[in-house]
């Protein structure tokens, strides 16, 4: 399941009209792992592949809705769903509307962003990775490791 | 007893949570909790050069960034008796305002919004105002790209370092800059727009008292050496210590801060009442067609405060790109001393910011950070208990009450993690 899951991600950013973009905290173990596939995707896309690190979120999600190249945004980032660590599930915009209240810190909701481009006829996915630990300065986690080398 | 919970506020920045209790209609307790641990930023800077002190205190938020790095600067260079070019004085009051830009950006449309066009959130306004949001998204991208261009990157840019700037923007992104200021225009001004035609609640407005920097020269601004009080008084910078009156309190992560044994505000709203009246072009003819007394009683109007600020600090962007633009990149200015003390205060977007700095031998001696967020939340507290008090008396719902305290505390745009930098050590002997 988790291999076809990446073979997906890995098929949706290869395409040149998806932006890849990854979220997450390098210092919290296992939420770095979206800035991590994303720097990964950086060096085949280095025009399509950015991390949050690097970019404001909002400012790349408005680039897609603007220019008329991109019509997809693949999200990647430690979501906590309740399976096992290093597990993989792709998320829709409908999915992270159910799954993600209105909760946030200084920042536009993720939820709020793939509605965004769902209204503006673009495809949003998040890759979602379970994290094992977010603990602050921590080591990444084995299993989380292994998805990362998968990409 | 009634116990009515926010855990976790939602659309601001950090942990925080709002506490009320209640017997019958009478208030037992209304708080403002603030549950980021503390950050020991203070302490972690003793010992260290000024170029590592600029690089850590910055960051304390990366909202913020940009007003810790200005305010660290200018605390360490009068410590050092540093005096800057003009050419580093407009270049750091471009990036101030980059900062300025996308954080109320941000609160205005986003995060606050919400609240007045009657949607629990910004993703159920979207069906109707995908358009505004967009706009919103534009105009944030564009105050990013200033951040970048000045500061080296969009957070915790390491490009403006003691006596000056690392490297600087190029002219052409400078005149794009500028150019690009006058598109932003009309987004501002649907932000102004916006707020001018919501009902903004009175149930709860009583008089309090504003801080901010004083910029001079009867101007607006936000940076300055002294303190602009709503008391009528001006008074030094350097005394900070008795303009904030930093206490603990047991609720809290964060101080509070009382003046003359009285709460206090800071931020847009402060801003726009101390120094309204000195507005010229746009913001001008926008603060006199808006501006009334109750802005000086009613917390929810720093939202547009805010908004008018937009517009201000987006007429001032070609001012300053010129500026900028008719001096050559001047050398980095080097410590003239070793040994001194210093307090930089600039207007972060959420009010009045102070880096104190004691330097020993070249080195940070002691540090002092007093915080935007820190200095309002004894108002913040005071708004929402007499907006509940009004609410039980007139038997309002428990959901209604919740709403009406988050909007309160919300208009403030707090800055949580910023609140919670401090670190008070207590040694057993």
């Amino acid at each position: 399941m988790s291999n076809s899951v990446i073979r997906a991600c890995l098929d949706l950013a290869a395409s040149v009209t998806t932006m890849v973009i990854g979220l997450g905290n390098a210092d919290r173990s296992d939420d770095g792992a979206g800035l991590v596939i994303a720097e990964k995707l950086k060096a085949r896309f280095p025009e399509r592949a950015f991390s949050e690190s690097e970019k404001s979120v909002e400012g790349l999600v408005f680039d897609v809705i603007e220019n008329p190249a991109f019509d997809c945004v693949l999200f990647i980032d430690a979501v906590n769903f309740g399976e096992s660590p290093g597990t993989v599930r792709l998320f829709t915009a409908e999915d992270i509307e159910k799954f993600q209240p209105d909760v946030s810190t200084h920042k536009v909701p993720m939820s709020m962003l793939m509605d965004l481009l769902v209204q503006n006829n673009k495809k949003p996915f998040l890759l979602g990775i379970q994290p094992g630990s977010v603990k602050l300065m921590g080591e990444m986690s084995e299993t989380v490791k292994k998805v990362i080398s998968q990409f | 007893m009634r116990e009515i919970l926010v855990e976790p506020l939602a659309r601001v920045e950090g942990e925080g949570g709002i506490t009320i209790r209640a017997e019958g209609n009478r208030v037992k307790e209304v708080r403002f909790d603030i549950l980021e641990g503390t950050r020991l930023v203070e302490t972690l800077v003793e010992g260290k050069t000024p170029e590592e002190d600029v690089s850590i205190t910055c960051r304390i938020c990366a909202i913020c960034t940009l007003s810790h790095r200005y305010a660290a600067l200018r605390g360490l260079e009068k410590a050092l008796g540093i005096e800057v070019p003009e050419k580093v004085y407009w270049t750091r009051s471009l990036m101030h305002l980059g900062e300025m830009l996308e954080s109320h950006s941000l609160h205005v449309f986003l995060l606050a919004l919400p609240d007045y066009v009657g949607y629990p959130s910004a993703i159920a306004m979207l069906d109707k105002y995908s358009d505004e949001v967009v706009k919103a998204l534009s105009l944030k991208k564009y105050a990013n790209h200033i951040m970048e261009v000045t500061s080296g990157r969009m957070i915790h840019g390491e490009n403006p370092t003691v006596g000056g700037f690392g490297a600087y923007p190029d002219e052409n992104v400078l005149k794009n800059i500028a150019q690009q200021a006058q598109e932003m225009m009309p987004v501002a001004e649907l932000a102004v727009d916006l707020l001018s035609g919501l009902d903004v609640p009175d149930f709860f407005e009583m008089d309090t008292v504003y801080m901010c920097c004083e910029p001079g020269n009867d101007t607006f601004g936000i940076v300055g050496d002294q303190i602009r009080i709503s008391t009528g008084e001006v008074v030094d910078a350097a005394d900070y210590k008795n303009l904030t009156n930093e206490r603990v309190v047991p609720h809290s992560a964060a101080k509070h801060c009382l003046y003359r044994d009285k709460p206090y505000s800071v931020g847009a709203l402060a801003r726009i009442n101390n120094l309204g009246e000195r507005l010229t072009g746009r913001a001008g003819e926008l603060y006199k067609k808006l501006w009334n007394k109750r802005w000086q009683r009613n917390p929810i109007f720093n939202n547009h405060a805010q908004a008018i600020e937009m517009v201000w600090a987006l007429e001032q962007v070609p001012v300053i790109v010129e500026n900028i633009l008719k001096h050559k990149d001047p050398a980095i200015v080097f410590p003239s001393q070793k040994d001194g003390e210093g307090v930089g205060a600039v207007e972060a977007p959420r009010g009045t910011l102070y880096h104190y700095y004691k330097m020993k031998d070249g080195l940070v001696d002691k540090a002092n950070l007093i915080i935007p967020t820190g200095q309002s939340l004894e108002d913040v507290e005071r708004y929402m208990r007499k907006a509940v008090e009004t609410m039980l008396d007139r038997e309002a719902a428990d959901d209604d009450i919740r709403l009406q305290a988050e909007m309160i505390a919300r208009s403030y745009d707090p800055c949580i993690s910023c609140s919670t930098h401090m670190v008070q050590l207590k040694r057993d002997s």
